[in-house]
């Protein structure tokens, strides 16, 4: 996954490559099968996350966007159970999670629970960070529910710090994003998908606009994220023909060894 | 272990469909006429029976069994309602649950009649005929007319509590109580001896009270053999040609006096792991179910220690002073005994539990367990991963439901929505089916496809622009269709085929739609357009 950063707030100026090479490694956790950053300026550039365990928050831009999903589960970690909880609302409105699409992004092993409320999407939230078993906490909240403020969302990051299970709040057709006690809060939209190589109609690789607009230990900033093993992942790229080389053409090194 | 001596309680409510329909009747508004002489019936194989009179229709001389013409003949006014028999079968089974403040073990012996198992506990209610006369004294607070008796084994008991005379002393309407020996006959000569007073007991008896078929009652009769004490003599070879073996009054007497096994008891469960506290003076306490939570779990979980089982099924039942009780219960992922976990999974849920008139006695009952073996803790003094996330989904199917929380379950299937199901965290493990090769499939479903409108080049071109939720979504970019053919083998004809498309509209968000039908497939009208599904 490549992010390309095109504003950043600091207003690091395109040649600083120190401060935003910097930048990138602070937060920054390479995967194994991640090919390795380039090092250029602007391109190449990794999306931050923190650095432990602890509150995200994410909103969608629009209640029946859910390029998020993709984003999200680009940080989740792998092995461990996740525990997905959504709100009734944010299932009516964007569906509930369909396992066969979350196990094409590698996530296998889910709890759901769908609660009625946010006050009990908090509660189940906060059970779920108390349990060193699992590998993250994913709350869905729907619009603005009062419970849902400074206090209770600093409880969240508070118990995910503690305990260290990660906790992702995602807010789901809510306006503007209030007073919180998220240490790392996000904005995303889907924008136009990148060209499919294969067919010129179809939806290509999942193209984000992320929006950082709050971060502990870190710069805010905007990128641009493009989900490049998107849909491709399982295509055969032909090879190249064959081709026969001239007889008894042999490289002069192999005959002297010969 | 001293073996305790076995001892059986059997409870017959002789009056009990007409006790039933009185109470109700009272109830309501058109309470009949004290006085009215009205018996309850039901269908025989050849017209209609009584099946229990009222007082005053005894009198005229109706009883149940007898056709409801020949009762006609002798009473003309006689009033019929039909009987309510599953009804009465309820109440039997609200009473067997009840009983189960006396013993554990308690099961339904025929339609109007229980059966408890009270070796060794009848000293826990003051001795067999105080427990004896608490029952009938509880059901005659609710209503219901009972005769009990208490022997050795069920037949005998079941022998006494239906045909011992009332009037002939209150003893032998209880059967054989032995007022000291809780213990088992140990020597010969004890068994003897604790054998022939059931034997006296039985003798008077006629010989239906062995629970012979009426054709071998009728058979004895026209032998004069008519009391169980007249069958003693007979010797066995005499006998064994007129009966079939199964019907051998003999080898009845035998059981009744527990010289034969009872052949089978299908109903008898093995006991489960419990624990029973009983209160002197019933508590209104709101309270109080929590605080006897805290008495029962060590308790319960020490018994599962000892035979290295863990729970999966925890129920908290408190008895009512009027007979009725109230039952809350928790169920857990994996078997456990660890008492916080158990006492936190009932605790949320005992403030549901309502005294009424009071609460006399609390069960804690293990319904469902399983073999656990000590465990042994992770290296860092912490419980396994495992065990942790078990214990979470516990603590929130108890507060949210069990259905509540879920894991995915995928199933053989073409049809989305069949094909990932969610199944309760709560149930077993179901075997994981590896989830077919399939196209991209979206990261969220909704519950119900929902119909939109769309613009696409008829009769099968690519959508252009649909209409979801009153927003207008231009369609920028689309693949498909990927062409889902309906289960024939499981849906009825007219299912329809679906064609899905996968669209990304003008601000790049990307949606999952099909096409239900095709023209002219003959399988109704115009095709039909849903949103499925919503792409990441």
């Amino acid at each position: 996954m490549i992010a390309s950063r095109v504003e950043d707030r600091l207003s690091i100026a395109a040649g600083d490559l120190p401060r935003a090479a910097e930048l990138a490694a602070a937060g920054d956790v390479v995967r194994p099968h991640e090919p390795p950053p380039d090092g250029d300026a602007g391109v190449g550039l990794r999306v931050p996350r923190p650095a432990s365990p602890t509150l995200v928050e994410t909103f969608a831009t629009h209640p029946r966007d859910a390029g998020w999903t993709r984003f999200l589960a680009a940080q989740l970690p792998r092995g461990k159970p996740l525990l997905w909880v959504q709100e009734r609302m944010a299932i009516l409105e964007a569906g509930r999670i369909h396992p066969p699409g979350l196990e094409e992004l590698g996530l296998l092993d889910i709890i759901h629970v769908a609660v009625p409320d946010t006050p009990r999407l908090l509660w189940t939230m906060e059970e779920g960070l108390r349990c060193p078993g699992l590998g993250g906490v994913i709350g869905e909240a729907w619009g603005e529910h009062a419970r849902l403020d400074f206090t209770a969302t600093r409880r969240l990051a508070f118990a995910s710090e503690q305990h260290g299970v990660a906790c992702w709040l995602m807010r789901l057709g809510a306006g503007a994003a209030n007073l919180s006690g998220a240490r790392w809060r996000w904005r995303v939209e889907s924008r136009p998908s990148a060209p499919n190589p294969y067919n010129p109609r179809a939806p290509g690789a999942t193209r984000l606009m992320l929006d950082l607009f709050r971060a502990r230990g870190r710069a805010p900033g905007t990128w641009e994220w493009a989900d490049e093993e998107g849909p491709d992942q399982d295509r055969l790229d032909l090879a190249a023909a064959p081709v026969d080389r001239a007889v008894g053409e042999i490289e002069p090194r192999q005959r002297r060894r010969a | 272990m001293k073996k305790v001596r076995t001892r059986i309680v059997s409870i017959w409510l002789p009056r009990l469909s007409i006790e039933r329909w009185e109470k109700l009747s009272q109830g309501s508004d058109d309470a009949p006429d004290p006085d009215a002489r009205i018996v309850l019936t039901v269908e025989g194989p050849h017209g209609t029976l009584v099946h229990a009179p009222n007082d005053a229709a005894a009198i005229t001389g109706a009883r149940a069994g007898q056709r409801l013409t020949d009762a006609r003949a002798l009473d003309p006014a006689l009033a019929a309602i039909p009987c309510d028999l599953e009804g009465d079968a309820a109440l039997m089974g609200r009473l067997a649950r009840w009983a189960t403040r006396w013993s554990p073990a308690v099961e339904q012996d025929g339609r109007d009649a229980l059966r408890l198992d009270v070796s060794g506990a009848a000293h826990l209610f003051g001795g067999e005929k105080a427990m004896l006369d608490d029952i009938e004294a509880r059901l005659a607070a609710m209503g219901l007319t009972a005769r009990t008796a208490i022997a050795d084994t069920p037949l005998a008991a079941w022998a006494l509590a239906h045909f011992s005379r009332e009037g002939s002393g209150q003893e032998s309407g209880r059967g054989e109580l032995s007022g000291s020996a809780q213990a088992p006959p140990r020597t010969k000569e004890e068994r003897r001896i604790a054998s022939a007073a059931l034997a006296r007991a039985l003798a008077p008896l006629p010989v239906a009270a062995l629970r012979l078929p009426a054709n071998v009652v009728t058979t004895l009769g026209r032998l004069g053999l008519k009391t169980v004490a007249s069958l003693s003599g007979i010797e066995r070879r005499s006998l064994a040609r007129r009966f079939r073996t199964q019907d051998n009054p003999l080898d009845a007497l035998d059981r009744a006096l527990g010289r034969a096994p009872e052949p089978i008891d299908p109903q008898r469960v093995k006991l489960l792991p419990h624990a029973l506290l009983r209160l002197k003076e019933p508590v209104t306490d709101p309270e109080a179910a929590a605080q006897a939570l805290d008495l029962l779990v060590p308790d319960l979980a020490r018994k599962l220690e000892g035979e290295r089982l863990g729970l999966r099924c925890l129920s908290l039942t408190g008895y009512r002073l009027d007979g009725s009780v109230a039952r809350i219960e928790a169920r857990t992922a994996l078997p456990s005994r660890e008492t916080p976990h158990l006492k936190r999974l009932l605790a949320e849920k005992t403030a549901s539990m309502d005294p009424e008139f009071g609460f006399d006695a609390f069960m804690l009952l293990a319904d469902a367990v399983e073999p656990l073996d000590p465990a042994q803790d992770a290296l860092d003094g912490g419980e396994p991963d495992g065990v942790a996330v078990g214990r979470l989904v516990d603590r929130i199917a108890t507060r949210l439901g069990p259905q509540a929380v879920t894991r995915p379950r995928h199933r053989a299937s073409h049809m989305p929505e069949r094909a990932s199901g969610w199944a309760s965290a709560i149930a077993d493990k179901a075997e994981e089916k590896p989830a077919p090769l399939q196209a991209p499939r979206p990261e969220r479903l909704l519950d119900t496809p929902e119909a939109i409108s769309v613009l696409y080049a008829t009769p099968e071109g690519l959508p252009r622009r649909f209409v979801w939720r009153r927003a207008v979504h231009d369609i920028k970019k689309v693949e498909g269709p990927e062409r889902i053919a309906p289960e024939w083998w499981r849906e009825y004809r007219p299912a329809r085929l679906r064609d899905y498309y996968r669209v990304e509209d003008q601000a790049g968000r990307r949606y999952w739609i099909f096409r239900e039908g095709l023209f002219g497939d003959g399988r109704g009208g115009d095709p039909a357009w849903y949103i499925h599904g919503l792409f990441g």
